[in-house]
């Protein structure tokens, strides 16, 4: 007998037992709480759009997690290498993702421990190139706005975001260590 | 911080979510009948129709009243005399709100014992949860249906935000509750007012809960015993008395 599909409810069910622990895992990772919860989003929005695809059992929660975290390790590594959100699903699916005020980031990082990581980080930035290490100290240690950062560094927003991205991405090793 | 709490910040995304989930889900059926030739969207109207007779509840799985569904007890943690319920409603989110700052989520599952009805409760705020489901009835005193039925409030210890939380259900016509409580080690006791809070008809028809379901969720500071509750309807009548969470109806 063909096994049947992961449906709405399944899905939802999967979201709040691992939503949590996705943008713990995304916020350690971008060191940005909005970036997080937006690529919570679309992590969930590839989610249901591929759900046909989903060849496990839908029952099966351990199953459904590694798969959702198959999906969101794709949607991080996009947004890495481009150096901002990638948003397509979403925007597809017309997801209204909620935007974050400045107390609402301050307890998500706080949530991720994200001060902990900011000091391991600290030590491996030296292992970054110069462009890199000052992107990615401003952002991370200094707590800067991408607009600052270019203002800062003479570089556009965009060139802002991409060293940053690509400085964390060669930081993974640190950040995995510090977890 | 005046802020929405991350699990707030969740809860916003996920319904956000299902609700294009559920758009989109119904964009591929319209989309579905568009394709279909005309004999064939008959024999598909009549199909449906048949399928919402027999599985009413079926439908219903649009909407964001689900709530997580906990594994069963593995049968090596239960009693040897453990009675499992006849049937066992799915699991809705019958309240939600913030006290004191703090997020709440009340879910709500139906436990059926031959002609005994128990509704589990479990609350859940960011520093964990408590409650029931339909896993912990068993032949004993205390513990028989009759029991459960009758264990209408519970609390929990958050040790998070150093809060007691009460809760519980009510009967339909319960507008007000009074909770009594004192410290741990005794003291003098208080009692607070809170609402009666309705649940929404679709999830107490979702949840196969019983009609006209209220309940009630107090945050309470520090570490407190909750002897006693009690629920007053609009003109002031007591409806509902509770001793020790062991109610009277």
């Amino acid at each position: 007998m063909a096994r049947p599909h992961l449906d709405q409810q399944q899905l939802a069910a999967a979201y709040e037992r691992d939503a949590q622990r996705l943008l713990v895992w995304l916020t350690r990772r971008t060191y940005d709480a909005q970036q997080a919860v937006d690529l919570v989003a679309e992590t969930y929005a590839r989610a249901w759009e591929s759900r046909r695809r989903f060849k496990a059992d839908p029952a099966d929660a351990d199953a459904l997690a590694a798969w959702t975290f198959g999906i969101a390790r794709h949607v991080l590594g996009d947004a890495l290498r481009k150096g901002r959100s990638e948003r397509a699903a979403v925007a597809r699916l017309g997801v209204e993702t909620p935007a974050l005020a400045p107390d609402e980031v301050a307890r998500l990082e706080e949530l991720a421990e994200l001060g902990t990581l900011r000091a391991a980080l600290a030590v491996a930035l030296e292992d970054l190139s110069p462009e890199q290490r000052d992107a990615v100290r401003l952002r991370v240690v200094d707590e800067l706005g991408y607009p600052a950062i270019a203002a800062r560094l003479g570089i556009s927003e965009d060139a802002a975001r991409a060293r940053v991205s690509r400085g964390l991405r060669t930081l993974a090793g640190a950040l995995e260590g510090a977890r | 911080m005046s802020g929405r709490a991350p699990e707030r910040v969740l809860g916003d995304l996920g319904d956000a979510l299902q609700r294009a989930w559920a758009a989109d889900a119904a964009r591929g059926r319209r989309a579905l009948r568009v394709r279909l030739p005309r004999v064939h969207r008959r024999g598909l109207v009549a199909a449906v129709a048949v399928a919402l007779a027999l599985v009413p509840t079926a439908v219903a799985t649009r909407d964001a009243f689900w709530a997580p569904d906990p594994p069963p007890l593995p049968d090596a943690l239960r009693p040897r005399d453990a009675l499992p319920p006849g049937a066992a409603g799915t699991p809705v989110y019958v309240g939600i709100g913030e006290q004191a700052g703090i997020a709440w989520r009340l879910s709500a599952t139906t436990c059926r014992y031959g002609r005994v009805q128990a509704v589990g409760l479990f609350l859940t705020v960011p520093g964990g949860g408590a409650g029931a489901r339909c896993d912990v009835a068993a032949r004993r005193p205390g513990a028989s249906p009759e029991a459960l039925a009758a264990r209408r409030i519970q609390t929990y210890y958050d040790p998070v935000s150093a809060k007691t939380w009460a809760f519980g259900t009510l009967p339909a016509q319960a507008r007000s509750v009074l909770v009594t409580s004192h410290g741990y080690d005794g003291g003098a006791a208080t009692t607070t007012r809170v609402d009666a809070r309705p649940v929404d008809p679709h999830a107490v028809q979702q949840g196969h809960l019983p009609a006209g379901l209220r309940v009630f969720v107090v945050a309470l500071d520090g570490g407190r015993d909750v002897p006693r509750v009690e629920a007053a309807d609009a003109s002031g009548s007591v409806v509902l008395q509770c001793v020790n969470g062991r109610c009277d109806r």
